[in-house]
């Protein structure tokens, strides 16, 4: 889910080598925090949250998969 | 990578890697949009644990169309369309931006389109004639804008009504209103 997520942040944003993600893998819930550049957070979220509730949905989607819930967290550094 | 050598996968992977060139600030100079939208999306759906195989549909110089086959296609689809536009979403702006210029992609997973749209067709024509038979407004539920012209372009002969959008974003829904 990392890896995904990862994939997809640093391909929005211009400054991908400050893109940090964190992981909280528990037993039915994974807890994901996106950290980017200051300059960055607008890329993440888009225009009225479509690019954060993108991100979300296709999370969310991959997750499901393997019986899992998720939630995404955007951190300003 | 097994699946995905079945299909003859990796050799396209490959060409995609040979056609990718970047100026020096990494951005992608090629006008290969179409390939680098392909590998790109591939190797997204991979990360999410779905191997399908990506086909492009059609292509010009700021347009590329692709058509997912494969499993799981109702967890790519997601409910109403929904992941499947994430992911379009998403795509537009990861190639605008590697490419700097705004890039359209359309996306598609084994013709959920064409039925998307015959059911939407249905659905305003229906939705028409109730508005005529009992000269009440119909208010649909809220639609992305690819699915709201479907129903505008579907009652653009019809003379007895009208439609328009009302609502902001994501509350976004066609009203026909009999005339």
């Amino acid at each position: 889910m990392k890896d995904l997520l990862e994939l997809l942040t640093k391909a929005l944003v211009d400054n991908p080598e400050e893109v940090d993600i964190k992981e909280t893998v528990g037993e039915s819930i994974i807890i994901l925090e996106i950290k980017v550049s200051q300059d960055d957070v607008g890329k993440v979220i888009g225009k009225e949250g479509r690019i954060a509730n993108a991100i979300r949905t296709v999370v969310k989607a991959a997750a499901a998969k393997q019986g899992k819930k998720v939630t995404v967290e955007i951190i300003t550094k | 990578m097994g699946i995905l050598n079945i299909f003859g996968n990796s050799d396209k992977h490959n060409q995609v890697e040979e056609k990718k060139i970047e100026d020096n600030f990494g951005n992608m100079v090629d006008s290969d949009v179409h390939l680098v939208a392909k590998d790109m999306l591939t190797e997204i759906l991979d990360l999410m644990g779905f191997f399908n195989v990506v086909k492009v549909v059609k292509y010009e110089d700021n347009f590329v169309s692709l058509d997912i086959k494969g499993d799981d296609m109702g967890r790519i689809i997601g409910k109403e369309g929904s992941t499947l536009q994430s992911l379009q979403i998403l795509l537009r702006s990861i190639l605008s931006k590697k490419f700097q210029k705004p890039i359209n992609v359309v996306l598609d997973a084994s013709g959920y389109r064409d039925k998307r749209e015959e059911s939407l067709v249905a659905l305003a024509k229906e939705m028409a004639e109730e508005a005529i038979s009992t000269k009440e407004v119909v208010i649909l539920r809220p639609m992305n804008s690819w699915e709201r012209r479907i129903v505008h372009l579907t009652l653009q002969d019809y003379t007895e009504v009208k439609t328009e959008s009302i609502g902001q974003s994501q509350d976004r829904k066609v009203v026909i209103t009999p005339v």
